[in-house]
Protein backbone atom coordinates (compact mmCIF):
# COMPACT_ATOMS: atom_id res chain seq x y z
CA UNK A 1 0.00 0.00 0.00
CA UNK A 2 1.12 3.52 -0.62
CA UNK A 3 2.42 5.19 2.85
CA UNK A 4 1.59 8.38 3.82
CA UNK A 5 4.67 8.04 6.90
CA UNK A 6 7.11 5.60 6.73
CA UNK A 7 9.10 5.72 10.24
CA UNK A 8 12.34 3.67 10.80
CA UNK A 9 13.89 2.55 14.07
CA UNK A 10 12.69 6.50 15.48
CA UNK A 11 14.51 6.49 19.05
CA UNK A 12 14.20 9.33 21.20
CA UNK A 13 16.13 9.81 24.74
CA UNK A 14 15.21 13.11 26.50
CA UNK A 15 17.66 15.34 27.78
CA UNK A 16 18.57 14.48 30.88
CA UNK A 17 16.88 10.94 30.78
CA UNK A 18 20.16 8.97 31.72
CA UNK A 19 20.62 11.22 34.64
CA UNK A 20 17.58 10.56 35.72
CA UNK A 21 17.72 7.13 35.46
CA UNK A 22 15.49 6.62 32.81
CA UNK A 23 16.15 4.95 29.32
CA UNK A 24 15.18 5.33 25.90
CA UNK A 25 11.63 7.17 25.74
CA UNK A 26 11.77 5.80 22.35
CA UNK A 27 14.10 2.87 21.58
CA UNK A 28 13.74 1.96 17.79
CA UNK A 29 10.18 2.20 16.70
CA UNK A 30 9.17 1.24 12.96
CA UNK A 31 5.73 2.02 11.74
CA UNK A 32 4.21 2.80 8.51
CA UNK A 33 0.94 4.69 7.76
CA UNK A 34 -1.15 3.76 4.64
CA UNK A 35 -2.92 6.13 2.73
CA UNK A 36 -6.59 6.29 3.93
CA UNK A 37 -5.31 4.11 6.79
CA UNK A 38 -6.48 4.85 10.41
CA UNK A 39 -3.77 3.37 13.04
CA UNK A 40 -4.53 2.63 16.37
CA UNK A 41 -1.11 3.79 18.49
CA UNK A 42 -2.07 2.22 22.19
CA UNK A 43 0.53 1.51 24.68
CA UNK A 44 0.46 1.74 28.70
CA UNK A 45 1.06 5.32 30.14
CA UNK A 46 4.92 6.36 29.34
CA UNK A 47 5.17 4.26 26.59
CA UNK A 48 6.06 6.82 24.19
CA UNK A 49 2.99 7.02 22.31
CA UNK A 50 3.15 10.85 22.28
CA UNK A 51 6.35 11.14 21.77
CA UNK A 52 6.46 9.21 18.36
CA UNK A 53 3.46 11.65 17.41
CA UNK A 54 5.58 14.40 18.30
CA UNK A 55 8.55 13.74 16.43
CA UNK A 56 6.00 13.02 13.80
CA UNK A 57 4.90 16.41 13.72
CA UNK A 58 8.11 18.25 14.50
CA UNK A 59 8.42 19.31 17.89
CA UNK A 60 10.55 16.52 19.51
CA UNK A 61 14.04 15.74 17.61
CA UNK A 62 14.49 12.14 17.13
CA UNK A 63 17.35 11.37 18.61
CA UNK A 64 18.28 8.44 15.72
CA UNK A 65 16.08 6.99 12.94
CA UNK A 66 14.09 8.63 10.31
CA UNK A 67 10.55 9.03 9.10
CA UNK A 68 9.67 10.27 6.09
CA UNK A 69 5.49 12.06 5.26
CA UNK A 70 4.79 11.77 2.02
CA UNK A 71 8.72 11.54 1.32
CA UNK A 72 9.32 14.85 3.54
CA UNK A 73 12.08 14.55 6.82
CA UNK A 74 9.11 15.02 9.61
CA UNK A 75 10.02 18.66 11.03
CA UNK A 76 10.62 20.02 7.69
CA UNK A 77 8.41 22.87 6.35
CA UNK A 78 6.70 20.63 3.60
CA UNK A 79 6.45 17.66 5.98
CA UNK A 80 4.25 20.30 8.39
CA UNK A 81 2.47 21.11 5.54
CA UNK A 82 1.02 17.95 5.09
CA UNK A 83 -0.30 16.82 8.36
CA UNK A 84 -2.64 18.10 11.67
CA UNK A 85 -2.01 17.90 14.84
CA UNK A 86 -4.63 17.97 18.24
CA UNK A 87 -1.82 17.19 20.96
CA UNK A 88 -3.20 15.81 24.28
CA UNK A 89 -2.50 18.78 26.43
CA UNK A 90 -3.49 21.88 24.52
CA UNK A 91 -5.02 25.40 25.15
CA UNK A 92 -6.24 27.95 22.91
CA UNK A 93 -6.51 31.55 23.22
CA UNK A 94 -9.67 32.23 25.51
CA UNK A 95 -10.57 35.37 23.91
CA UNK A 96 -10.26 32.98 20.00
CA UNK A 97 -13.94 32.15 19.05
CA UNK A 98 -13.89 28.78 17.49
CA UNK A 99 -14.54 30.09 13.97
CA UNK A 100 -11.82 33.11 14.13
CA UNK A 101 -9.57 29.70 15.46
CA UNK A 102 -9.67 28.25 12.33
CA UNK A 103 -8.79 31.05 10.29
CA UNK A 104 -5.94 31.92 12.38
CA UNK A 105 -5.21 28.00 11.34
CA UNK A 106 -5.97 28.41 8.23
CA UNK A 107 -3.63 31.15 8.01
CA UNK A 108 -1.15 29.17 9.69
CA UNK A 109 -1.77 26.52 7.37
CA UNK A 110 -1.86 28.12 4.15
CA UNK A 111 -5.60 26.56 3.45
CA UNK A 112 -7.35 28.60 1.08
CA UNK A 113 -10.81 27.17 2.32
CA UNK A 114 -12.27 29.94 3.78
CA UNK A 115 -15.04 30.54 5.35
CA UNK A 116 -16.87 27.59 3.91
CA UNK A 117 -14.25 24.90 4.91
CA UNK A 118 -14.68 26.62 8.42
CA UNK A 119 -18.83 26.07 8.36
CA UNK A 120 -17.53 23.01 7.01
CA UNK A 121 -15.17 21.82 9.83
CA UNK A 122 -17.24 22.83 12.77
CA UNK A 123 -20.53 21.24 11.26
CA UNK A 124 -18.12 17.43 11.01
CA UNK A 125 -16.85 18.36 14.44
CA UNK A 126 -20.61 19.31 15.89
CA UNK A 127 -19.88 22.97 16.57
CA UNK A 128 -21.86 24.26 14.33
CA UNK A 129 -24.16 26.50 16.10
CA UNK A 130 -20.92 27.71 18.30
CA UNK A 131 -18.84 29.21 15.57
CA UNK A 132 -19.03 32.54 17.39
CA UNK A 133 -18.59 31.27 20.87
CA UNK A 134 -15.65 31.99 22.25
CA UNK A 135 -13.14 29.02 24.00
CA UNK A 136 -13.12 30.81 27.34
CA UNK A 137 -16.89 29.74 27.36
CA UNK A 138 -16.20 26.15 25.43
CA UNK A 139 -16.53 23.40 27.70
CA UNK A 140 -13.87 21.05 27.81
CA UNK A 141 -15.00 18.43 25.25
CA UNK A 142 -15.75 21.37 23.12
CA UNK A 143 -12.81 22.52 22.98
CA UNK A 144 -11.54 19.08 22.14
CA UNK A 145 -13.84 19.26 19.41
CA UNK A 146 -12.51 22.55 17.71
CA UNK A 147 -9.40 20.76 18.62
CA UNK A 148 -9.96 18.28 16.04
CA UNK A 149 -11.54 20.88 13.89
CA UNK A 150 -8.62 22.68 13.94
CA UNK A 151 -6.23 19.16 13.03
CA UNK A 152 -8.52 18.60 9.79
CA UNK A 153 -7.81 22.72 8.67
CA UNK A 154 -6.28 22.74 4.86
CA UNK A 155 -7.35 18.58 4.75
CA UNK A 156 -3.59 17.67 5.48
CA UNK A 157 -2.82 14.16 4.35
CA UNK A 158 -2.11 12.89 7.91
CA UNK A 159 -3.89 13.72 10.98
CA UNK A 160 -2.35 13.20 13.89
CA UNK A 161 -4.83 12.88 17.24
CA UNK A 162 -3.45 12.17 20.66
CA UNK A 163 -6.44 10.95 23.02
CA UNK A 164 -8.51 12.83 21.10
CA UNK A 165 -12.00 11.77 23.11
CA UNK A 166 -10.50 12.11 26.36
CA UNK A 167 -13.06 14.68 27.35
CA UNK A 168 -15.78 13.79 25.26
CA UNK A 169 -19.27 11.91 26.21
CA UNK A 170 -20.03 8.69 25.01
CA UNK A 171 -22.40 10.57 21.89
CA UNK A 172 -19.25 12.88 21.50
CA UNK A 173 -16.86 10.10 20.85
CA UNK A 174 -19.05 7.67 18.57
CA UNK A 175 -19.21 10.80 16.55
CA UNK A 176 -15.85 11.25 16.60
CA UNK A 177 -15.74 7.56 15.11
CA UNK A 178 -17.66 9.03 11.97
CA UNK A 179 -15.31 11.58 11.72
CA UNK A 180 -12.36 9.85 11.70
CA UNK A 181 -14.16 6.97 8.77
CA UNK A 182 -15.38 10.22 7.08
CA UNK A 183 -11.53 10.95 6.95
CA UNK A 184 -10.62 7.70 5.39
CA UNK A 185 -13.42 7.56 3.15
CA UNK A 186 -11.80 10.69 1.74
CA UNK A 187 -8.03 9.27 1.52
CA UNK A 188 -6.91 11.41 5.01
CA UNK A 189 -4.86 8.49 7.30
CA UNK A 190 -5.35 8.86 11.06
CA UNK A 191 -2.83 8.43 13.61
CA UNK A 192 -4.80 7.65 16.95
CA UNK A 193 -3.47 7.39 20.01
CA UNK A 194 -5.61 6.15 22.50
CA UNK A 195 -6.16 4.46 25.87
CA UNK A 196 -10.12 3.64 24.94
CA UNK A 197 -9.30 0.09 23.40
CA UNK A 198 -13.08 -0.44 22.23
CA UNK A 199 -13.11 2.56 20.63
CA UNK A 200 -9.87 1.87 18.93
CA UNK A 201 -11.14 -1.88 18.06
CA UNK A 202 -14.43 -0.04 16.28
CA UNK A 203 -12.51 2.28 14.10
CA UNK A 204 -8.48 0.82 13.03
CA UNK A 205 -7.38 -0.48 10.62
CA UNK A 206 -4.57 -1.50 11.78
CA UNK A 207 -3.03 -1.03 15.91
CA UNK A 208 0.63 -0.62 17.35
CA UNK A 209 1.08 -1.56 20.84
CA UNK A 210 3.94 0.07 22.33
CA UNK A 211 5.62 -0.66 25.41
CA UNK A 212 8.81 0.84 26.76
CA UNK A 213 9.19 2.81 23.78
CA UNK A 214 9.47 -0.64 21.66
CA UNK A 215 6.75 -1.56 19.20
CA UNK A 216 5.47 -4.73 20.38
CA UNK A 217 2.61 -6.10 18.32
CA UNK A 218 1.01 -4.81 15.49
CA UNK A 219 -1.48 -5.61 13.35
CA UNK A 220 -5.49 -5.79 12.19
CA UNK A 221 -7.63 -5.11 15.46
CA UNK A 222 -9.78 -8.89 14.49
CA UNK A 223 -6.27 -10.66 14.11
CA UNK A 224 -4.68 -9.11 17.00
CA UNK A 225 -7.95 -9.81 19.16
CA UNK A 226 -8.41 -13.45 17.78
CA UNK A 227 -10.98 -15.90 19.07
CA UNK A 228 -11.49 -16.02 22.90
CA UNK A 229 -12.32 -19.66 22.82
CA UNK A 230 -15.76 -21.27 22.95
CA UNK A 231 -18.56 -21.47 25.18
CA UNK A 232 -20.58 -25.50 25.34
CA UNK A 233 -24.02 -25.47 26.77
CA UNK A 234 -24.42 -28.77 28.49
CA UNK A 235 -26.30 -30.60 30.78
CA UNK A 236 -24.31 -29.80 33.33
CA UNK A 237 -24.41 -26.04 33.02
CA UNK A 238 -22.07 -23.72 30.83
CA UNK A 239 -18.29 -24.42 29.80
CA UNK A 240 -15.58 -22.26 28.67
CA UNK A 241 -12.93 -23.48 26.73
CA UNK A 242 -10.79 -20.31 26.01
CA UNK A 243 -8.10 -22.58 24.59
CA UNK A 244 -10.58 -23.58 21.36
CA UNK A 245 -10.59 -22.39 17.98
CA UNK A 246 -12.98 -22.30 15.46
CA UNK A 247 -11.89 -24.93 13.09
CA UNK A 248 -11.35 -27.60 16.49
CA UNK A 249 -15.16 -27.16 17.58
CA UNK A 250 -17.05 -29.67 15.15
CA UNK A 251 -14.08 -32.29 16.75
CA UNK A 252 -15.34 -31.28 19.90
CA UNK A 253 -18.49 -31.44 19.33
CA UNK A 254 -18.56 -35.26 18.37
CA UNK A 255 -15.87 -35.69 21.01
CA UNK A 256 -18.48 -34.33 23.66
CA UNK A 257 -21.45 -36.31 22.15
CA UNK A 258 -19.55 -40.00 22.16
CA UNK A 259 -18.42 -38.94 25.85
CA UNK A 260 -22.52 -38.86 26.53
CA UNK A 261 -22.66 -35.33 27.09
CA UNK A 262 -25.62 -33.78 25.51
CA UNK A 263 -24.88 -30.39 23.68
CA UNK A 264 -27.52 -28.05 23.45
CA UNK A 265 -25.10 -25.36 22.22
CA UNK A 266 -22.09 -23.68 21.10
CA UNK A 267 -21.00 -20.82 20.80
CA UNK A 268 -17.40 -19.36 19.23
CA UNK A 269 -16.42 -16.46 21.66
CA UNK A 270 -14.46 -13.59 19.66
CA UNK A 271 -11.65 -12.60 22.04
CA UNK A 272 -11.42 -8.45 22.36
CA UNK A 273 -8.78 -6.08 21.94
CA UNK A 274 -8.76 -5.36 25.62
CA UNK A 275 -7.47 -8.75 26.08
CA UNK A 276 -4.76 -9.08 23.50
CA UNK A 277 -3.72 -5.64 24.93
CA UNK A 278 -3.45 -7.01 28.45
CA UNK A 279 -1.61 -10.12 27.29
CA UNK A 280 0.81 -8.58 25.46
CA UNK A 281 1.89 -5.41 27.82
CA UNK A 282 1.75 -8.68 30.47
CA UNK A 283 4.20 -10.16 28.06
CA UNK A 284 6.64 -7.54 27.70
CA UNK A 285 6.80 -6.29 31.23
CA UNK A 286 5.35 -2.81 30.18
CA UNK A 287 3.49 -2.21 33.32
CA UNK A 288 3.25 1.56 32.68
CA UNK A 289 6.35 2.62 34.74
CA UNK A 290 9.27 4.36 32.57
CA UNK A 291 11.91 2.30 31.32
CA UNK A 292 14.46 1.94 33.80
CA UNK A 293 18.07 2.92 32.16
CA UNK A 294 20.58 0.13 31.24
CA UNK A 295 23.15 0.36 34.19
CA UNK A 296 22.78 2.06 37.20
CA UNK A 297 19.63 3.41 36.84
CA UNK A 298 18.25 2.56 40.44
CA UNK A 299 19.75 5.70 41.57
CA UNK B 1 16.30 27.80 4.01
CA UNK B 2 15.01 27.18 0.43
CA UNK B 3 14.04 29.66 -1.69
CA UNK B 4 10.39 29.15 -1.59
CA UNK B 5 10.50 29.32 2.17
CA UNK B 6 12.76 33.07 1.97
CA UNK B 7 9.71 34.23 -0.19
CA UNK B 8 7.08 33.22 2.88
CA UNK B 9 9.07 34.06 5.62
CA UNK B 10 7.96 38.00 5.66
CA UNK B 11 4.74 36.57 5.72
CA UNK B 12 5.08 33.91 8.11
CA UNK B 13 6.69 37.00 10.03
CA UNK B 14 3.90 39.47 10.06
CA UNK B 15 1.12 36.48 10.51
CA UNK B 16 2.79 35.58 14.00
CA UNK B 17 3.24 39.30 14.83
CA UNK B 18 -0.47 40.21 13.96
CA UNK B 19 -1.28 36.73 16.44
CA UNK B 20 0.98 38.69 19.54
CA UNK B 21 -0.31 41.62 18.37
CA UNK B 22 -4.63 40.95 18.84
CA UNK B 23 -3.34 39.15 21.85
CA UNK B 24 -2.31 42.24 23.62
CA UNK B 25 -5.46 43.94 22.50
CA UNK B 26 -7.30 40.85 23.59
CA UNK B 27 -5.42 40.89 26.43
CA UNK B 28 -6.55 44.48 27.77
CA UNK B 29 -2.89 45.01 28.21
CA UNK B 30 -3.18 47.88 25.71
CA UNK B 31 -6.23 49.40 27.65
CA UNK B 32 -4.08 49.39 31.62
CA UNK B 33 -0.89 50.47 29.46
CA UNK B 34 -3.19 53.59 28.08
CA UNK B 35 -5.20 54.73 31.17
CA UNK B 36 -1.91 54.45 32.80
CA UNK B 37 -0.02 56.63 30.37
CA UNK B 38 -2.68 59.22 30.25
CA UNK B 39 -2.24 59.13 33.87
CA UNK B 40 1.41 59.62 32.98
CA UNK B 41 1.05 62.86 31.19
CA UNK B 42 -1.74 64.43 32.73
CA UNK B 43 1.05 64.55 35.40
CA UNK B 44 3.60 65.94 33.22
CA UNK B 45 1.54 68.30 31.57
CA UNK B 46 0.34 69.88 35.07
CA UNK B 47 4.63 69.73 36.12
CA UNK B 48 5.90 71.21 32.64
CA UNK B 49 3.31 73.83 33.47
CA UNK B 50 4.39 74.63 36.77
CA UNK B 51 7.69 74.99 36.32
CA UNK B 52 8.32 76.30 32.87
CA UNK B 53 6.68 79.40 32.95
CA UNK B 54 7.81 80.70 36.44
CA UNK B 55 11.22 79.21 36.05
CA UNK B 56 13.65 81.96 35.35
CA UNK B 57 12.06 84.16 38.70
CA UNK B 58 13.84 80.75 40.61
CA UNK B 59 16.99 80.55 38.45
CA UNK B 60 17.84 84.01 39.02
CA UNK B 61 18.92 87.06 36.36
CA UNK B 62 22.60 85.87 35.24
CA UNK B 63 21.42 84.26 32.43
CA UNK B 64 19.36 84.72 29.59
CA UNK B 65 15.70 83.91 29.82
CA UNK B 66 15.24 81.97 27.10
CA UNK B 67 18.44 79.96 27.63
CA UNK B 68 17.27 78.58 31.02
CA UNK B 69 13.59 78.04 29.66
CA UNK B 70 15.15 76.07 27.32
CA UNK B 71 18.04 74.16 29.31
CA UNK B 72 14.95 73.34 32.00
CA UNK B 73 12.50 72.56 29.16
CA UNK B 74 15.26 70.12 27.75
CA UNK B 75 15.76 68.20 31.74
CA UNK B 76 11.58 67.82 31.81
CA UNK B 77 12.03 66.05 27.84
CA UNK B 78 14.82 63.98 29.61
CA UNK B 79 12.65 63.15 32.31
CA UNK B 80 9.57 62.09 29.78
CA UNK B 81 11.76 60.45 27.28
CA UNK B 82 13.26 57.94 30.62
CA UNK B 83 9.62 57.72 31.45
CA UNK B 84 8.27 56.58 28.25
CA UNK B 85 11.38 53.86 27.86
CA UNK B 86 10.08 52.51 31.45
CA UNK B 87 7.10 52.40 30.77
CA UNK B 88 7.31 50.96 27.13
CA UNK B 89 10.08 48.44 28.03
CA UNK B 90 7.10 46.81 30.77
CA UNK B 91 4.89 46.45 27.18
CA UNK B 92 8.01 44.64 25.66
CA UNK B 93 9.15 43.14 28.56
CA UNK B 94 4.97 41.81 28.61
CA UNK B 95 4.50 41.06 24.66
CA UNK B 96 7.47 38.70 24.82
CA UNK B 97 8.28 36.96 27.70
CA UNK B 98 5.70 33.83 27.73
CA UNK B 99 6.92 33.52 23.64
CA UNK B 100 8.75 29.64 24.05
CA UNK B 101 8.70 28.29 27.52
CA UNK B 102 5.33 30.46 28.62
CA UNK B 103 3.61 29.46 26.13
CA UNK B 104 4.90 26.15 25.79
CA UNK B 105 3.80 25.36 29.74
CA UNK B 106 0.50 25.75 28.47
CA UNK B 107 0.45 23.96 25.14
CA UNK B 108 -0.52 26.92 23.24
CA UNK B 109 2.44 27.27 21.17
CA UNK B 110 2.57 23.43 20.00
CA UNK B 111 -0.83 24.15 17.28
CA UNK B 112 1.66 26.73 16.21
CA UNK B 113 4.70 24.92 15.85
CA UNK B 114 3.30 22.54 14.02
CA UNK B 115 2.11 24.32 11.30
CA UNK B 116 4.56 25.33 8.05
CA UNK B 117 5.79 28.08 9.62
CA UNK B 118 9.84 28.87 9.82
CA UNK B 119 11.15 28.75 13.95
CA UNK B 120 12.62 31.98 13.26
CA UNK B 121 9.85 33.42 11.97
CA UNK B 122 7.92 32.46 15.45
CA UNK B 123 10.67 34.33 16.95
CA UNK B 124 11.11 37.24 15.28
CA UNK B 125 7.12 37.71 14.58
CA UNK B 126 7.39 38.64 18.46
CA UNK B 127 9.88 40.51 18.36
CA UNK B 128 8.34 42.68 15.67
CA UNK B 129 4.87 42.89 17.31
CA UNK B 130 6.70 44.11 20.83
CA UNK B 131 8.67 46.50 18.30
CA UNK B 132 5.63 47.82 16.73
CA UNK B 133 3.69 48.22 19.85
CA UNK B 134 6.81 50.37 21.41
CA UNK B 135 7.08 52.15 18.57
CA UNK B 136 3.26 53.51 18.69
CA UNK B 137 3.61 54.10 22.15
CA UNK B 138 6.90 56.19 22.21
CA UNK B 139 5.71 58.78 19.09
CA UNK B 140 1.91 58.84 21.35
CA UNK B 141 3.96 59.77 24.55
CA UNK B 142 6.90 61.72 23.29
CA UNK B 143 4.87 63.53 20.79
CA UNK B 144 2.31 64.76 23.44
CA UNK B 145 5.34 64.90 25.81
CA UNK B 146 7.37 67.29 23.59
CA UNK B 147 3.58 69.57 22.76
CA UNK B 148 3.20 69.85 25.89
CA UNK B 149 6.54 71.09 26.61
CA UNK B 150 6.12 73.40 24.02
CA UNK B 151 3.35 74.55 24.75
CA UNK B 152 4.48 75.70 28.15
CA UNK B 153 7.44 77.84 26.46
CA UNK B 154 10.13 75.30 26.36
CA UNK B 155 11.56 74.08 23.35
CA UNK B 156 10.90 70.94 21.01
CA UNK B 157 12.81 68.12 20.77
CA UNK B 158 16.54 68.62 18.22
CA UNK B 159 14.95 65.71 16.38
CA UNK B 160 11.97 64.31 17.63
CA UNK B 161 11.49 61.31 14.83
CA UNK B 162 15.25 60.33 15.92
CA UNK B 163 14.45 60.38 19.44
CA UNK B 164 11.07 58.38 18.80
CA UNK B 165 13.29 55.93 16.65
CA UNK B 166 16.12 55.82 19.05
CA UNK B 167 13.93 54.75 21.89
CA UNK B 168 11.71 51.92 19.62
CA UNK B 169 15.34 50.55 19.00
CA UNK B 170 16.28 50.01 22.45
CA UNK B 171 12.62 48.27 23.10
CA UNK B 172 13.17 46.39 19.73
CA UNK B 173 16.22 45.12 21.42
CA UNK B 174 14.60 44.83 24.96
CA UNK B 175 11.79 42.46 23.24
CA UNK B 176 14.89 40.66 21.61
CA UNK B 177 16.25 39.73 25.08
CA UNK B 178 12.85 38.69 26.23
CA UNK B 179 12.19 36.36 23.57
CA UNK B 180 15.93 35.05 24.01
CA UNK B 181 15.03 34.57 27.83
CA UNK B 182 11.87 33.27 26.92
CA UNK B 183 13.87 29.94 25.09
CA UNK B 184 15.23 28.75 28.48
CA UNK B 185 12.65 30.28 31.31
CA UNK B 186 9.10 30.31 31.80
CA UNK B 187 6.89 33.57 31.65
CA UNK B 188 7.73 35.02 35.40
CA UNK B 189 11.85 34.39 35.25
CA UNK B 190 11.82 35.18 31.82
CA UNK B 191 9.65 38.57 32.83
CA UNK B 192 12.04 39.33 36.02
CA UNK B 193 15.33 38.09 34.14
CA UNK B 194 14.50 41.02 31.60
CA UNK B 195 13.37 43.65 33.98
CA UNK B 196 16.58 42.74 35.76
CA UNK B 197 18.24 43.18 32.68
CA UNK B 198 16.77 46.65 32.47
CA UNK B 199 18.00 47.88 35.63
CA UNK B 200 21.55 46.33 35.11
CA UNK B 201 21.83 48.74 31.98
CA UNK B 202 21.02 51.55 33.58
CA UNK B 203 23.41 51.06 36.23
CA UNK B 204 25.86 50.52 33.62
CA UNK B 205 25.14 53.63 32.49
CA UNK B 206 25.65 55.06 35.95
CA UNK B 207 28.92 53.33 36.90
CA UNK B 208 30.60 54.38 33.68
CA UNK B 209 29.81 58.32 34.77
CA UNK B 210 30.78 57.57 38.32
CA UNK B 211 34.09 56.19 36.84
CA UNK B 212 34.39 58.84 34.01
CA UNK B 213 33.96 61.50 36.63
CA UNK B 214 36.38 59.97 39.55
CA UNK B 215 39.12 59.33 36.55
CA UNK B 216 38.65 55.69 36.74
CA UNK B 217 39.50 54.79 32.90
CA UNK B 218 39.35 50.63 33.54
CA UNK B 219 35.58 51.03 35.04
CA UNK B 220 34.24 53.56 32.80
CA UNK B 221 35.22 51.47 29.95
CA UNK B 222 34.17 48.20 31.96
CA UNK B 223 30.62 49.52 32.56
CA UNK B 224 30.68 51.10 28.65
CA UNK B 225 31.66 47.09 27.51
CA UNK B 226 27.83 46.54 29.41
CA UNK B 227 26.25 49.08 27.98
CA UNK B 228 27.14 47.98 24.91
CA UNK B 229 26.59 44.32 25.15
CA UNK B 230 23.04 45.05 26.83
CA UNK B 231 22.64 47.37 23.86
CA UNK B 232 19.33 48.84 24.84
CA UNK B 233 20.70 51.30 27.55
CA UNK B 234 23.13 52.71 24.34
CA UNK B 235 20.01 53.02 22.44
CA UNK B 236 18.31 55.20 25.12
CA UNK B 237 21.18 57.05 25.35
CA UNK B 238 20.68 57.91 21.53
CA UNK B 239 17.36 58.95 22.39
CA UNK B 240 18.49 61.43 24.99
CA UNK B 241 21.09 62.73 22.66
CA UNK B 242 18.99 63.09 19.87
CA UNK B 243 16.58 65.23 21.95
CA UNK B 244 19.27 68.08 21.85
CA UNK B 245 20.29 67.05 18.73
CA UNK B 246 21.61 70.60 16.96
CA UNK B 247 21.21 72.79 20.17
CA UNK B 248 24.36 74.24 21.35
CA UNK B 249 25.71 75.72 24.73
CA UNK B 250 23.62 74.98 27.79
CA UNK B 251 20.84 72.95 26.98
CA UNK B 252 22.97 70.30 26.20
CA UNK B 253 25.31 70.44 28.97
CA UNK B 254 22.42 70.26 31.60
CA UNK B 255 21.30 66.96 29.63
CA UNK B 256 25.14 65.55 30.08
CA UNK B 257 24.69 66.24 33.93
CA UNK B 258 21.71 65.06 34.30
CA UNK B 259 20.55 61.89 36.67
CA UNK B 260 19.14 59.75 33.54
CA UNK B 261 22.59 58.65 31.82
CA UNK B 262 24.43 60.38 29.30
CA UNK B 263 23.52 61.12 26.24
CA UNK B 264 25.20 59.96 22.54
CA UNK B 265 24.76 60.37 19.16
CA UNK B 266 22.22 58.25 17.33
CA UNK B 267 23.84 57.69 14.41
CA UNK B 268 24.65 55.01 11.86
CA UNK B 269 26.83 53.04 14.81
CA UNK B 270 24.20 53.06 16.34
CA UNK B 271 22.11 51.64 14.10
CA UNK B 272 24.32 49.23 13.01
CA UNK B 273 24.40 48.47 16.79
CA UNK B 274 20.43 47.70 16.86
CA UNK B 275 20.57 45.74 13.86
CA UNK B 276 23.86 43.76 15.24
CA UNK B 277 21.85 43.02 18.58
CA UNK B 278 18.65 42.08 16.45
CA UNK B 279 20.24 39.43 14.36
CA UNK B 280 21.85 37.99 17.67
CA UNK B 281 19.04 37.67 19.60
CA UNK B 282 16.95 36.43 17.39
CA UNK B 283 19.29 33.92 15.92
CA UNK B 284 20.32 32.60 19.47
CA UNK B 285 16.45 32.37 19.79
CA UNK B 286 15.58 30.30 16.89
CA UNK B 287 18.40 28.05 17.88
CA UNK B 288 17.45 27.31 21.24
CA UNK B 289 13.75 27.05 19.80
CA UNK B 290 14.97 24.19 17.21
CA UNK B 291 16.63 22.36 20.06
CA UNK B 292 13.84 22.46 22.28
CA UNK B 293 11.52 18.94 22.63
CA UNK B 294 7.84 20.95 23.23
N1 LIG C 1 9.60 16.61 27.49
C1 LIG C 1 10.03 15.51 28.10
N2 LIG C 1 11.20 15.52 28.77
C2 LIG C 1 11.66 14.42 29.39
N3 LIG C 1 11.02 13.24 29.39
C3 LIG C 1 9.86 13.15 28.73
C4 LIG C 1 9.29 14.28 28.06
N4 LIG C 1 8.12 13.90 27.51
C5 LIG C 1 7.96 12.60 27.82
N5 LIG C 1 8.99 12.13 28.55
C6 LIG C 1 9.18 10.76 29.02
O1 LIG C 1 9.16 9.91 27.89
C7 LIG C 1 8.42 8.72 28.16
C8 LIG C 1 7.30 8.56 27.15
O2 LIG C 1 6.36 9.59 27.36
P1 LIG C 1 5.12 9.82 26.41
O3 LIG C 1 4.48 11.09 26.82
O4 LIG C 1 5.53 9.67 25.01
O5 LIG C 1 4.18 8.59 26.84
P2 LIG C 1 2.70 8.25 26.39
O6 LIG C 1 2.73 6.88 25.83
O7 LIG C 1 2.12 9.30 25.57
O8 LIG C 1 1.97 8.19 27.82
P3 LIG C 1 0.47 8.60 28.24
O9 LIG C 1 -0.39 7.45 27.89
O10 LIG C 1 0.58 8.76 29.72
O11 LIG C 1 0.11 9.83 27.53
C9 LIG C 1 7.96 8.84 29.60
O12 LIG C 1 8.86 8.11 30.40
C10 LIG C 1 8.05 10.30 29.90
O13 LIG C 1 8.35 10.51 31.25
MG1 LIG D 1 0.62 10.62 25.80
Amino acid sequence: MDSVLVAQELRKRYRGAQRKGRGDALGGVSLSIGRGEIVGLLGPNGAGKSTFAKIVCGLVRPTAGSALLDGHPVGSRAAQARLGYLAELFRYPPWATADGLLRTHQRLAGADGGASERGELLELVGLGDAAEVKVASMSKGMQQRLGLAQALVGRPPLVLLDEPTSALDPVGRAHVREVLKELRDRGQSVLLSSHLLPEVEQVADRVAIIARGRLIIEGRPTELAGTGGAEFDLASGIVRRPELRREDLPAEVARLVAAGEQVYGVRELRGTLEEAYLRAVEEHGGDGRPPAAPAGGDR
Amino acid sequence: MTVAALKTWPRDVVLVASMALAELRHRRSLLVVSVLTVGFLVLYGWGVFEILPSVTDRVGANIREEDTKRGVGFILLGIAVFATFSLASVLAVFTTMSTVKGEAELGLLQSMLVRPIARSAVVTGRVVAATFAGFVYCAVVISGASLLTSAAGGTPPGNLPAVILALTAALAVVAGFGVLLSTVFGTAATGMATTMLISIGFFSSLVRQIGESTDSPTVAARADLVSHVLGFNVLYEGALGSLTAGVAGLAGLVIQLGPFGTQREFGSDLVLLTVAELVLLVSAATWRLRRLDL
